[in-house]
């Protein structure tokens, strides 16, 4: 198949964070249905959910790129085998040198804005921080940073998270109305 | 002349006070420091602290007018009224007697007070200073009462302190046209050490500076007027870093530019206060900044108010769009692998329909709250849809309401399912049983026929757990 990045069509955004994510959440599904072996297992559906998912997750951290923390461990967490197959080849090398730097950044700054170093902050900071801790996971690489970042890095979260849903309700939309043409 | 009496003032008053002074050596002792100080100090510490303001304003006349007459006869009244100028700082500091403030109503007296109250402290080199203050005082009396105020030998009990500190403050006032509300006492020089916050460190850094100073003045009478402008100057710094970090004011402090010499007094203080306030504040500003902008991304975030509410709102909105990506996706999975994804096509109405389904997600999120319950009951019509229907997928329209509790039932009991997919996919939380039950039966089996059978695989892989 030719590269579909390059077939955007006239109306298509240039380059939006939901354009890119649709093209390579759009790539991976269609790479993972190559390769599914069509068993309708429940197991096999387990997986292909969970591959989805991966993939779903997987593009919007590509799409937006190693310049946010949380798309940054969202990348990080992804096993190299994965990385593949929801088409990360062809970026490879320039991620993994990237994260490269990235990762020498990450320990600087894990030993700079730890949160762990607020302890000259008054009590009024303690309450908040089961909320805080929640947030914390939620957010991908929120453990590592402070709390002024963690809001930032939420903020665009919730956004990209935003985008993801609409995408992907759009794709299904768009998937399944075929099928009603067999009713 | 004036000299010799001033001198054998001096020399006129301790000797009724204690047998231990000679009037000659009393003459060199005056002007060697480190003797008259020591004398002086046993003298001084001999004598009763207390005394009234009456008698001290009686002294201060009758020296006066002695010093000004050239007779020294009258010395009689000091032995029992010198003590206050005694250098108390052996001992507690006598009460504040009450005439002081008519004191400070004269002026003319507030001047010669200050020079006698000068004359009266524990080091008697304050007292040359104060003789070559009034020396070449006639004409300059405000350059004498700046001198006077920022002399050393103002170092006095806490008596002669607040009239000190009355006269400093109109000389303060006069020459430096400062609008503060000087504290009582803190009108201390400082040589660029640390001014301790406490009054007592600042009595005694006051007499640690007064030894110290009157050597500076003894050897640079023609530089003591800009030194003592740039005292006062600093006093002033000083003064209002008293009085703020006295009342602990680290809100509203005004950061008055300190003159070069001071910046490291003020920076070494306030270490503790300013830069830690300030830093507060600047932390705390950023992150009401950064909890506005995520109230408007976080919908029905507006009514709320106070960080942890915010941020639970937050919480609650982050955790309902990824439960609603795992869904998508959950469903995308199910959606016919034959499909042809087709790029362009789907792209071209994605962008058409974006505006039609970002309504869709702001639905969902308010559905979350719905009960189990209606979870349930969609189950058993999708069942029946499912029966009823060969389609290989359901409608997609009422699973839309059902997406929000499934969302919600499955982010509840996500963990378990680790045991399934530790081979596969192990970064993922996994699925209990149950929901993958439900998940079957609300029709992702792609063939209603196949319906047991998906069962029956259910059931095996319970058994092979």
């Amino acid at each position: 198949m030719t590269d579909h990045k390059n077939h955007l069509p006239s109306t298509a955004k240039p380059s939006s964070i939901k354009t890119r994510f649709a093209i390579k959440f759009l790539q991976a599904m269609k790479k993972l249905n190559n390769n599914n072996k069509n068993k309708n297992t429940m197991s096999e559906k387990h997986k292909r959910y969970l591959a989805i998912r991966a993939a779903s997750h997987a593009s919007m951290a590509s799409a937006v790129g190693p310049r946010r923390a949380w798309s940054r461990a969202v990348l990080r967490k992804i096993p190299h085998h994965q990385k593949q197959l929801h088409y990360y080849s062809l970026m490879n090398k320039q991620r993994i040198r990237r994260r490269r730097n990235i990762r020498r950044n990450r320990i600087f700054l894990i030993t700079r804005g730890n949160p762990n170093n607020r302890e000259n902050y008054d009590h009024e900071e303690d309450e908040e921080n089961e909320e805080e801790e929640d947030l914390r996971e939620l957010v991908p690489g929120g453990k590592e940073m402070d709390f002024c970042r963690l809001l930032n890095e939420t903020a665009h979260y919730i956004k990209c998270l935003r985008a993801q849903v609409q995408v992907m309700t759009n794709i299904l939309d768009h998937s399944s109305p075929s099928n009603f043409l067999y009713k | 002349m004036d000299k010799d009496y001033f001198m054998n003032g001096g020399g006129g008053i301790p000797i009724p006070w204690s047998g231990g002074m000679n009037c000659t050596s009393s003459n060199q002792s005056f002007i060697d420091p480190n003797s008259v100080t020591s004398h002086f100090d046993s003298s001084f510490s001999s004598m009763p602290s207390s005394a009234a303001a009456a008698s001290e304003a009686f002294i201060l006349r009758e020296l006066i007018g002695k010093l000004g007459g050239g007779g020294i006869g009258s010395s009689i009244a000091f032995p029992a009224t010198a003590t206050p100028f005694s250098g108390a700082h052996n001992t507690t500091p006598p009460p504040p007697p009450p005439p002081l403030h008519s004191l400070s109503g004269d002026p003319g007296f507030a001047e010669r007070a200050a020079k006698f109250s000068c004359f009266g402290s524990r080091s008697f080199n304050g007292r040359t200073a104060a003789f070559e203050m009034m020396n070449g005082s006639a004409a300059a009396a405000p350059a004498d009462m700046h001198r006077v105020s920022s002399s050393p030998c103002l170092n006095p009990p806490a008596a002669a302190e607040k009239k000190i500190s009355l006269i400093r403050r109109q000389t303060q006032v006069e020459y430096n046209n400062s609008n503060e509300d000087s504290s009582v006492s803190e009108q201390i020089p400082s040589t660029g050490e640390t001014v301790s916050k406490t009054s007592n460190e600042l009595n005694s850094s006051r007499k640690r500076k007064s030894v110290s100073r009157p050597k500076d003045r003894s050897i640079n009478p023609s530089n003591k007027r800009t030194k003592d402008h740039q005292n006062k100057d600093d006093d002033d710094e000083d003064e209002e870093e008293d009085e703020n970090s006295k009342q602990k004011t680290t809100d509203q402090k005004p950061p008055a530019e300190p003159p070069k010499d001071y910046i490291h007094v003020r920076a070494r203080r306030g270490q503790a206060t300013d830069s830690h306030s300030l830093a507060e504040r600047v932390r705390r500003e950023k992150i009401s900044e950064r909890m506005k902008l995520l109230q408007d991304l976080v919908p029905g975030c507006n009514k709320v108010t106070g960080k942890a509410l915010m941020l639970d709102e937050i919480i609650n909105y982050v955790q309902s769009l990824q439960r609603q990506v795992e869904f998508l996706s959950m469903k995308l999975s199910s959606v016919n692998p034959g499909l042809d994804f087709n790029m362009e096509n789907l792209l071209l109405s994605k962008d058409n329909m974006v505006q039609q389904n970002t309504s869709v997600p702001q639905q969902m999120y308010p559905l979350d709250s719905s009960s189990p319950a209606l979870f349930h009951q969609n189950v058993q019509q999708l069942q029946n849809n499912n029966n009823n229907n060969n389609n290989s997928t359901i409608c997609v329209e009422p699973i839309h309401i059902d997406h929000a509790t499934l969302c919600r039932n499955l982010g509840i009991q996500l963990p378990c399912l680790d045991r399934f997919t530790h081979d596969i996919l192990p970064q993922f939380p996994g699925f209990s049983e149950d929901d993958l039950q439900s998940i079957v039966q609300m029709g992702f089996a792609q063939n209603p026929a196949n319906f047991s059978a998906v069962q029956n695989q259910t059931s095996n892989m319970k058994v092979e757990r």
